[in-house]
């Protein structure tokens, strides 16, 4: 009985500490939803309770500039981050294979200048990179947007790799006896077992994509072709009055597809590593 | 693995010329701006009226905010990709002109296609060559709030009140209400025109004719300005630098909007924003004078420009609707002088009786800065976003007390200099 | 056995790694190298380059300031924020590893600040949180911490700070990344323990720490990189300012090509930068065989 009784009192704190830690960790988020649905005038005070509730902020933020509302920027974001996800996570699995698991030539060189890669700041590449596409005739579309998102990153490579390595090799051994070969290992073995950094590098590179503010600002020209991030930056001009109800309506709700998407991949994680046999 | 690459470099290059050759028949223009949302409706709405009158013209535009505009500009200017209408701004329009960017515009006045007879406010004009239409004209000035001035039992200074009246009023506000007069010195902040007004006014210049070297030799007037603002912070008659910068540039945080302080420095068309962020119309005032002063120091600013860049086709179509944006009164009704005064008297007029209040208020405004300014200085030399930044780095440094003003004055002219000869 | 090279796993090694492989030269290589040549020149992005040597190398390092300065600040920002970030991460991954009634929720919400940490709108509430009039003075004043309120974001002594405390609030991602390593820690490991007497302070540091070793170093290598290449939030929330105490190298790079048009010069930083980042990222790695626990190596 005791026992049962401490262990009630433990849990309880436990969740008393999380849900106090949560609370201020909370608070600016919870700021931004409330200043959604406030008036203009008490739109930036730092109150949680909003002075009234005007959910037409949303509407109005969602009618968006000229004739283009925000159905047309989430459209785009959309497409834009859901191919780049797609390519990023599938290409970076074999990349991090090929990497963690299958001994070549050269391995350890390529592997070190991708590391080295890492260290480039994206914001110097950015202007020879601008040249070349535009000799390709990108700009303006989403290719540049989402092409270069298909080479893998060596973040999420790095990541599987940890992964890969991390898997006794007597499940490679095993499948070899079967008669697998280096390609059905990736397939049959490699790729079941490291789900759970599949659905990280997913859930990153999705929402990675669907910020990423710089890269649409130098390649997307016309307006049509925005993604949210980009939409939303419209809203903020010094040179005007800013619509913060309406600005702070779209910022959450932009944010609500990632919050969402996170949410529905978060049971497939915690599916795969319960069946992933990982646990011990 | 190359034979691979190549294949896949032939089916980029393929798709990529196949996109580029549809789309022949109708000449389309591409014209970037930025502002807001107010500004891109109106635009919008003047560009679907155009393409009504000019079926044959399709008019692409890309949008932004400020933020980002330029670095964008900046990468499609480097890919020769410039849109065919850009809006420019007087900070940059040397840089690309001088890169040879813009067109000029001259042979289309003297064929006729722009016409400029009704133009009575300075245009887009460097080493004689025209380069761009101003949109609308602007003045420096100081948006006050009346109310407060009566409540603290101060008149309404006249239009060339000096430094002195200046700070005797709002000494005499943050006294009796317990606010302060301004945030900060009037166009202290984001920009460097308080030094060039204060050198104006002594008859000095930031640059040279050639913008090739400051244009003032004696560091005590830079020593002084900022003396006497450091003092004004201490004594709580302008904000804590603290405060100055988090107010930023964003007009509508000024501490006038929430009755913490009696004026802000603001450009002319800016008193639209925040009187609305105020909930109460702005007075405009001028930038105080210095007694006997040598000449003017305020000035009347184009506030944007529509320029056609060098990358255009169709620099003829491009010019004509230039044309359409200066002059036609109905497009103007629409745009309502959002970026500032019209440069054209006959649109001026007509928009006269539609104005509102506050847009009167900015209207009037420019007729009275106008008497009370001479030539504006010429367009900045490149180097200058690097010496308008080292500017106020120093200035906060003394208002942070981390610096002495003499000390900071020395110290801008070495470091101006250096920017400077980097240059040009 | 286990090192056998031969002609068909190199073919499928390199067949595996081609999409980077192929990324790599079209997306990186090709630039980069334009972008060293770049570092040599004056280039102003739309005149064509003018080849000076190492005369942008030598200005930087002789007579630039600012250049010193925002190595000073990125250091120690990337020096606080990093051991803050990782901390949080690895207590909340600890907290939540336990089969406990809705961990799975509060891991999701605990991650919600990553997501939307780098948004314009997080910076945009972070500028007001820690404003004059922000929660964050009604608060401290309301305790008595202070006497009076203080404008953080731009006071040169506090700005900076403002931004090591958003860096921390973002762990969501070493989070994930913990959690991941602690539920590959085999069970067995910590039932002997149990059996051996061992209590949980000492389960933690005997067994969850060098177990998660490798995911430590994989963070520290990341979230080390990640800062010292912070640049959104600095550019939003604090451009740089007050008197550059809080100009990032990075930003700083941003102002140089982008805002005075010195493509050249920015180029040299970004060159500079790299060698800097190498040597820090060749340290940690030097260092790891001295920390870094691996099981299936250990085990051969």
């Amino acid at each position: 009985m005791k026992m049962s009784d401490n262990k009630h009192l433990k849990s309880v704190i436990y969740h008393i500490c999380i849900l106090t830690l949560g609370l201020m960790m909370f608070y600016p988020v919870l700021w931004m939803i409330a200043s959604s649905f406030k008036g203009h005038a008490n739109a930036l005070s730092p109150s949680l309770i909003p002075d009234q509730f005007l959910i037409q902020n949303y509407f109005q933020g969602w009618q968006g500039f000229g004739d283009l509302t925000f159905a047309t920027f989430f459209k785009n974001s959309f497409i834009i981050a859901t191919t780049a996800t797609i390519g990023q996570v599938i290409l970076s699995a074999m990349t991090a294979y090929g990497f963690g698991r299958i001994q070549f030539k050269g391995r350890n060189f390529w592997f070190s200048v991708m590391i080295i890669t890492l260290l480039f700041p994206q914001q110097v590449v950015m202007i020879p990179q601008y040249l070349m596409f535009n000799q390709l005739g990108w700009i303006d579309t989403f290719k540049p947007l989402i092409l270069p998102k298909f080479t893998p990153l060596p973040f999420f490579v790095f990541l599987m790799v940890q992964f890969v390595r991390g898997l006794p090799r007597e499940l490679d051994e095993a499948a070899r006896i079967d008669g697998c070969g280096v390609y059905m290992i990736f397939f049959k073995i490699i790729l079941p077992n490291i789900k759970p950094a599949l659905i990280t590098a997913a859930i990153f590179s999705f929402y990675w994509t669907w910020q990423d503010f710089f890269t649409p600002l130098l390649y997307i020209q016309s307006t049509e072709l925005y993604p949210v991030s980009l939409a939303l930056s419209l809203f903020a001009d010094p040179q005007a009055v800013t619509n913060w109800g309406a600005m702070f309506a779209m910022a959450t709700l932009s944010l609500l597809p990632i919050f969402l998407i996170f949410i529905f991949f978060q049971r497939y994680l915690v599916e795969g590593i319960a069946t992933s046999g990982l646990k011990g | 693995m190359k034979k691979s690459i190549l294949v896949i470099l032939m089916i980029f290059i393929l798709t990529a010329s196949f996109s580029s050759a549809v789309l022949a028949e109708k000449i389309t223009l591409r014209m970037a701006w930025w502002g807001s949302q107010n500004r891109h409706i109106r635009t919008l709405q003047v560009i679907k009226m155009y393409e009504k009158l000019h079926p044959e013209i399709d008019i692409e535009p890309q949008y932004t905010g400020w933020t980002g505009y330029w670095e964008k500009m900046a990468a499609q200017a480097a890919g020769n990709r410039l849109p065919d209408i850009m809006q420019h701004d007087r900070k940059y329009i040397v840089q690309y002109a001088n890169n040879n960017q813009l067109l000029n515009l001259n042979p289309y006045v003297d064929s006729g296609l722009l016409d400029l007879s009704n133009v009575d406010m300075p245009l887009g004009v460097i080493d004689d060559n025209l380069y761009g239409i101003t949109l609308g004209v602007n003045a420096v000035g100081i948006a006050a709030d009346p109310s407060l001035f009566e409540a603290a039992g101060v008149e309404m200074p006249a239009a060339n009140w000096d430094w002195d009246q200046y700070i005797a009023a709002g000494k005499q506000i943050k006294d009796k209400l317990g606010i302060y007069a301004d945030r900060t010195m009037p166009h202290s902040w984001a920009g460097i025109f308080d030094l060039r007004i204060w050198l104006r006014q002594h008859g000095k210049s930031l640059y040279n004719e050639a913008g090739t070297a400051l244009g003032y030799e004696d560091d005590q007037l830079f020593a002084d300005l900022y003396t006497r603002m450091k003092e004004l912070v201490d004594s709580g008659f302008y904000a804590p630098p603290s405060l100055m910068k988090e107010v930023g540039t964003n007009v509508e945080e000024e501490l006038v909007t929430n009755q913490q302080a009696a004026m802000a420095g603001v450009w002319s068309n800016q008193i639209v924003a925040i009187s609305s962020a105020a909930g109460k119309k702005l007075e405009l005032l001028t930038v105080p004078e210095v007694k006997n002063q040598v000449k003017e120091g305020m000035f009347i600013k184009q506030g944007q420009y529509l320029t056609v860049t060098k990358n255009s086709e169709h620099p003829a179509e491009a010019v004509k609707f230039l044309n359409y944006f200066l002059n036609n009164i109905e497009a103007n009704k629409v745009l309502m002088a959002e970026r500032g005064v019209p440069a054209a008297k006959p649109v001026r007029d007509a928009l006269m009786p539609l104005l509102d209040d506050i847009n009167k208020e900015q209207f009037e405004y420019i007729e009275t800065a106008a008497a009370n300014s001479s030539d504006i200085f010429p367009p900045p030399p490149s180097g200058h976003m690097e010496i308008v930044d080292l500017k106020q780095r120093l200035m906060m440094s003394v208002m942070y007390g981390t610096m002495e003003p003499l000390a900071a004055a020395q110290e801008f002219r070495k470091q101006a200099t250096i920017i400077l000869n980097k240059n040009n | 056995m286990r090192n056998y090279v031969n002609e068909r796993t190199t073919l499928a090694g390199y067949i595996f790694i081609s999409p980077w492989l192929f990324g790599f030269l079209a997306f990186m290589l090709v630039p980069v190298i334009m972008s060293l040549y770049y570092s040599f020149t004056s280039y102003n992005l739309v005149s064509s380059s003018v080849f000076v040597g190492l005369e942008n190398y030598k200005e930087i390092i002789m007579d630039d300031p600012r250049f010193l300065n925002s190595l000073k600040v990125t250091f120690i920002y990337t020096f606080t924020a990093l051991p803050l970030r990782l901390g949080f991460a690895l207590l909340l991954a600890v907290l939540f590893n336990q089969g406990r009634r809705f961990v799975g929720l509060y891991r999701t919400l605990f991650y919600v600040p990553s997501l939307i940490g780098g948004s314009v709108a997080i910076s945009v509430v972070w500028r007001q949180l820690f404003g004059y009039s922000g929660a964050m003075n009604d608060i401290l004043v309301g305790l008595g911490i202070l006497k009076a309120p203080i404008g953080f974001i731009g006071n040169p002594k506090t700005s900076l700070w403002t931004l090591v405390l958003l860096a921390a609030w973002q762990f969501g991602s070493p989070m994930l990344i913990f959690l991941a390593g602690l539920k590959q820690i085999p069970i067995r490991l910590y039932e002997s323990a149990a059996i051996d007497g061992a209590n949980w302070w000492q389960k933690f540091f005997r067994i969850t720490i060098p177990m998660l070793t490798p995911v430590i170093f994989f963070n520290v290598v990341m979230q080390t990189i990640r800062l010292f290449m912070m640049f959104t939030q600095a550019y939003i929330i604090t451009e740089g300012g007050p008197i550059d105490s809080t100009m990032v190298y990075v930003l700083y790079l941003f102002k140089q090509a982008f805002q005075y048009s010195s493509m050249g010069y920015a180029s040299s930083l970004a060159w500079i930068l790299l060698i800097i980042l190498s040597v820090i990222t060749l340290l940690i790695f030097k260092s790891s065989k001295y920390w870094v626990f691996y099981e299936a190596e250990g085990e051969n």
